[in-house]
């Protein structure tokens, strides 16, 4: 008889990387309840825990074993299962050996199809006790552990060390040797609150014991407890409008770090604000892990929370100690803005010529001085200041030779932003020196201003030239450059920011800034496909179906914005009710119009000619429509343009209907044909429709 | 473990008691290694040590020299010189953590005191072709020591694994003492007076801060830096990979010096590393060949001492 009982794993270790904690408590549990699913386990819930030193899975109410399984296999036809005399036949009794049973043993299956000789078997199900320890081994060699650990003398692997491994079902122990461990029921507790063992009677019990071991298992409730008790801290410190910024990211990795959180709140010297934000918050996010104190406007006050892992005898102690760390590291940032700023950014353009861009390519400044040229002229040409341009690609890697942005990397653009300013260059110049970096990674946000973006894309065309100019375009997933990044943020920078430049032209212009040294002589055309290979992943991701990117795609267009405008187009052509049609007129069109490789003589479309009124009509609204989409095709209005051909429908179907394109006279077929080429071609002005699905 | 006798308030007190403490755990108290190096692993008893099946345990000092780090003895936190106080056992015993805790109580650190945290940092040493994982550990948010399971040493698979620790002695002296400047750290207290790290330590900073940022002879260092490498492949290939390692700590020191002088491009950088490297394995692989061909002593039964 099948009972129900809870089940608890627990697999106690040293500590944890905190970063990939939750996630691998996740895929723990993941793992464990496809197993129960796959082997007819059911239970009624399953949760997962997780702390810097354990791995736990409970589940509810799993039941005690497999349900039993039925078998039936058929054999040979009862005719030819045995002869006259009833006797069996070979196939019978070769039947009967592959069941592992005698003949005697063997039924007979009856439908309305015939008879056959069969084999029926009940197989009980196993029980848990025997099924739980491979389906938590399978489960623990399942995780995405990037890089597996040995220790000791022993062969096992796993992300750190185990210490003791819990399996209960119920209030047994189920035997396994897990990871190297033989299962038990005890763990540990806080590493230095709790001295003693903790002894599991029953799963549920496990977070009540380990609570009073001063360990929080359950990962969410933990994080909530920091959440509210850093927030807590501070709005009893200060007044209300005292709020602690905290990072999603940051907080699941103190979560990862901490089994008993206890927020502590420490300062640091006011004149530390006088260092930009962002090289404070990231010596206390990144290097600390502690949360900053902002005000109401989001200003940064000269406070921090830390979470410690213990209640100290001494808070005010640990809290000490905590301030002189961090006070070591912003003296530093201090020390360091203090002496950069001696020197104005400039000067650090010249220290560019010390770092190597690429062996091949120059350094750092001979790229400075390419990026100079190429965003003053993306400046110009976007009807942006030019000389702004010019200024803000000089300036835009200066930074990378500062003492700052040497000891603090995440502070590259920032840092010189900052510097910008000190050295009164314009508003628009600081900013693009900090922006251009941007979007860094997927889904962050592009340049806000055209300055920006000029030197943005200057950035990233120049690296995609010098680099597939040598010749060391990436291959598989080796891209050390970062070149596939660099050709989608230029791709998005043009499309998000709505900046209508030919590709073509820009990447003639980056070629030009290396001044005829690149080997590769078909360095613009590889780029160019590199880049619009791209917009492909790039509208997949967007939820843009393929044949709608097909039918742009055809084109081959090169000014990615403009790309943009007919994909939204042909999006909304989709949704009118005429569009299947004309894409099935079109695709008819296109295949008579490909079938037909005699060269046409006529060579324009002669009225009378026509015979039927379809013929007329149609040609005449061609000439309509053309004279009508003429201005909004030069004004890329291409929704206005696909709308307006959409009631093209009914002379077309028309058309179709009621004329044999392929008459047998030469000078009529001509003239149709030469009908349909017109019909075709005011389509491909905005996207081959024939290639859209319904 | 009794506390200890010396006073764990002074850098000479912590090194006396950290000794005490780890040759009481059956480490063999090792001097430093008498030449440049970057850190305590690459002293042969924890770098070489780590090869092949013996068992080892050991502690010692080790100076050790990162010039780029060299802050003209301005800095209050950063040297070019400083101390590392490195243990190494192998197999890693499954109580490390307890013991390095237990080492820690001995300076007098009560871990319901200090917020003492093992924090993830992997360990990737390219020069030497090591890797290993482990932990920094945080004693109130300051990182005090390195904690690492070394996973292969010279390219080779590390069976059975060393656990390797190493404590900053300098940091942890001043978090002991409570002290924001490192040239303030008390190094010893006699009937003299106190003498402290900067009466030791602050004129070397500035001198060789300055050697090792403006006077460095770069010509001579590459010249060096080339012979050292020669050299070293030279002794390889004669079977002797103690020699050929110490020419290899030679390179890598004058590889550190030409970055301090800031002669290495990037891509250049690159092959210097690799370069090392290379070395590195042989050398490795011809130390454990001379320790298979003498048939691994240290695997062998031991007289105890009664």
């Amino acid at each position: 008889m099948s009972v129900k009982k809870d089940f608890l794993v627990e697999i106690h270790t040293e500590e944890l990387p905190p970063k990939a904690l939750s996630r691998l408590a996740k895929s723990f549990l993941q793992e464990v309840e496809a197993h129960l699913v796959k082997l007819q386990l059911s239970y009624k819930e399953a949760v997962f825990y997780a702390t810097p030193r354990r791995l736990a899975v409970l589940v509810k109410s799993l039941m005690s074993q497999q349900p039993e399984a039925h078998i039936e296999r058929r054999g040979p036809a009862v005719s030819a299962a045995f002869d006259g005399e009833g006797k069996p036949s070979p196939a019978c009794l070769g039947f009967a050996k592959s069941c592992g049973v005698s003949v005697e043993q063997l039924i007979t299956i009856k439908n309305n199809q015939g008879e056959w000789v069969g084999f029926q078997q009940r197989v009980p199900g196993k029980t848990v006790q025997e099924l739980l320890p491979t389906i938590i081994q399978e489960s623990l060699a399942a995780l995405p552990i990037p890089k597996r650990m040995r220790w000791g003398s022993g062969t096992v692997e796993f992300v750190r060390p185990v210490k003791s491994v819990i399996l209960l079902y119920g209030d047994d122990v189920v035997d396994a040797k897990i990871l190297g461990v033989r299962s038990g029921r005890e763990t540990s507790g806080h590493r230095f609150h709790c001295k003693k063992i903790i002894s599991i009677s029953r799963p549920s019990a496990y977070v009540k014991y380990l609570e009073k071991g001063y360990v929080i298992a359950d990962f969410e409730r933990r994080k909530q407890m920091i959440a509210e008790q850093a927030q807590a801290i501070a709005s009893h410190t200060f007044d209300a409008d005292a709020r602690v910024e905290i990072s999603a990211a940051l907080l699941d990795e103190v979560t990862g770090l901490v089994e008993w959180p206890v927020a502590i709140l420490g300062d640091f010297d006011q004149r530390f604000l006088d260092v930009p934000a962002e090289a404070l918050i990231s010596a206390m996010q990144e290097h600390q892990r502690y949360f900053p104190v902002v005000d109401k406007h989001g200003k940064l006050l000269p406070h921090f929370v830390a979470i410690s892992n213990i209640e100290a005898r001494d808070m005010q102690h640990v809290i000490a100690g905590n301030e002189r760390v961090l006070r070591a590291r912003l003296s530093d940032a201090a020390f360091f803005f203090e002496t950069d700023k001696k020197q104005r950014l400039e000067y650090f353009v010249e220290l560019l010529k010390g770092s190597v861009f690429q062996a091949k390519l120059g350094t750092v400044y001979d790229k400075a001085v390419r990026l100079s040229t190429l965003a003053g002229a993306i400046a110009k040409t976007i009807g942006a200041d030019e000389t702004a341009g010019a200024r803000a690609g000089l300036l835009a890697k200066a930074d990378l030779a500062t003492a700052m942005v040497g000891e603090f990397p995440e502070m590259q653009g920032v840092a010189g932003s900052y510097y910008a300013l000190n050295d009164s260059e314009s508003r628009d110049v600081a900013n693009a020196v900090k922006e251009h970096y941007m979007p860094r990674f997927s889904g962050d946000a592009v340049p806000t201003n055209k300055i920006s973006c000029a030197v943005a894309l200057a950035d990233r065309l120049d690296t995609l030239v010098g680099i597939f100019g040598i010749n060391q375009q990436p291959t598989g997933d080796k891209d050390p450059f970062a070149l596939r990044r660099a050709a989608l943020g230029i791709l998005r920078i043009l499309i998000e920011c709505k900046i209508d430049l030919d590709l073509q032209l820009l990447l003639e212009a980056a070629v030009h800034g290396y001044q005829c040294s690149l080997e590769n002589t078909a360095v613009v055309e590889q780029v160019l496909n590199f880049i619009l290979e791209r917009l492909k992943p790039w509208y997949q991701e967007q939820a843009i179906n393929p044949d709608v990117f097909a039918s742009v795609a055809a084109l081959g267009v090169t000014r990615p914005y403009d790309f943009h405008r007919r994909i939204q187009a042909v999006q909304r052509f989709k949704q009118l009710p005429d569009a299947e049609s004309l894409s099935v007129a079109n695709k008819r069109v296109s295949n008579i119009l490909a079938k037909y490789d005699t060269p046409i003589d006529a060579k324009a479309v002669n009225a009378s000619l026509f015979e039927s009124d379809a013929e007329r009509e149609l040609a005449q609204k061609l000439d309509v429509f053309d004279r009508v989409i003429s201005p909004l095709y030069h004004d890329a209005r291409y929704v206005d343009v696909l709308s307006q051909l959409a009631d093209l429908r009914k002379p077309v179907d028309d058309f179709f209907e009621k004329v044999m394109v392929m008459a047998d006279d030469k000078a009529q077929r001509e003239n149709r044909l030469l009908l349909l080429t017109k019909l075709r071609s005011l389509f491909l002005q905005v996207a081959d429709v024939a290639l859209l699905q319904k | 473990m009794k506390k200890t006798i010396y006073d764990v308030k002074t850098l000479q007190g912590m090194i006396a008691t950290l000794q005490a403490y780890w040759a009481k755990q059956g480490c063999t108290i090792i001097q430093p290694l008498d030449m440049e190096v970057g850190a305590g692993t690459f002293h042969p008893a924890t770098f070489l040590r780590a090869i092949g099946p013996e068992p080892w345990r050991a502690a010692y000092v080790q100076p050790s020299r990162r010039p780029t780090d060299g802050r003209y003895g301005e800095n209050p936190n950063r040297v070019q010189h400083y101390y590392q106080f490195q243990v190494v056992l192998k197999p890693s015993p499954d109580d490390i953590q307890d013991l390095y805790l237990g080492s820690l109580h001995a300076l007098g650190v009560d871990p319901l005191t200090d917020d003492i945290r093992f924090v993830e940092d992997n360990w990737e040493s390219p020069t030497l072709g090591a890797w290993g994982l482990g932990w920094e550990v945080w004693q109130n948010g300051l990182e005090v020591s390195q904690f690492t399971y070394f996973q292969q040493v010279g390219g080779l698979e590390c069976k059975p694994v060393t656990g390797e620790l190493t404590y900053g002695l300098e940091r942890l002296a001043m978090a002991l003492q409570g002290i924001d400047n490192i040239y303030d750290l008390v190094w010893s207290k006699s009937v003299q007076g106190v003498v402290t790290y900067g009466d030791v330590f602050h004129q070397n900073e500035i001198e060789m801060s300055t050697y090792n940022f403006e006077q460095a002879n770069v010509d001579l260092l590459f010249q060096q830096f080339y012979a050292y490498e020669q050299e070293s492949q030279r002794l390889i290939e004669l079977g002797l990979p103690l020699p050929a390692y110490e020419m290899v700590l030679k390179a890598s020191h004058t590889f550190n010096l030409l970055d301090a002088r800031r002669a290495i491009s990037v891509t250049e950088r690159q092959q210097h590393i690799l370069k090392i490297r290379r070395l590195a394995k042989a050398v490795a692989e011809s130390y454990y060949q001379a320790r298979e061909k003498l048939g691994f002593p240290l695997l062998q039964d031991k007289k105890h001492v009664s």
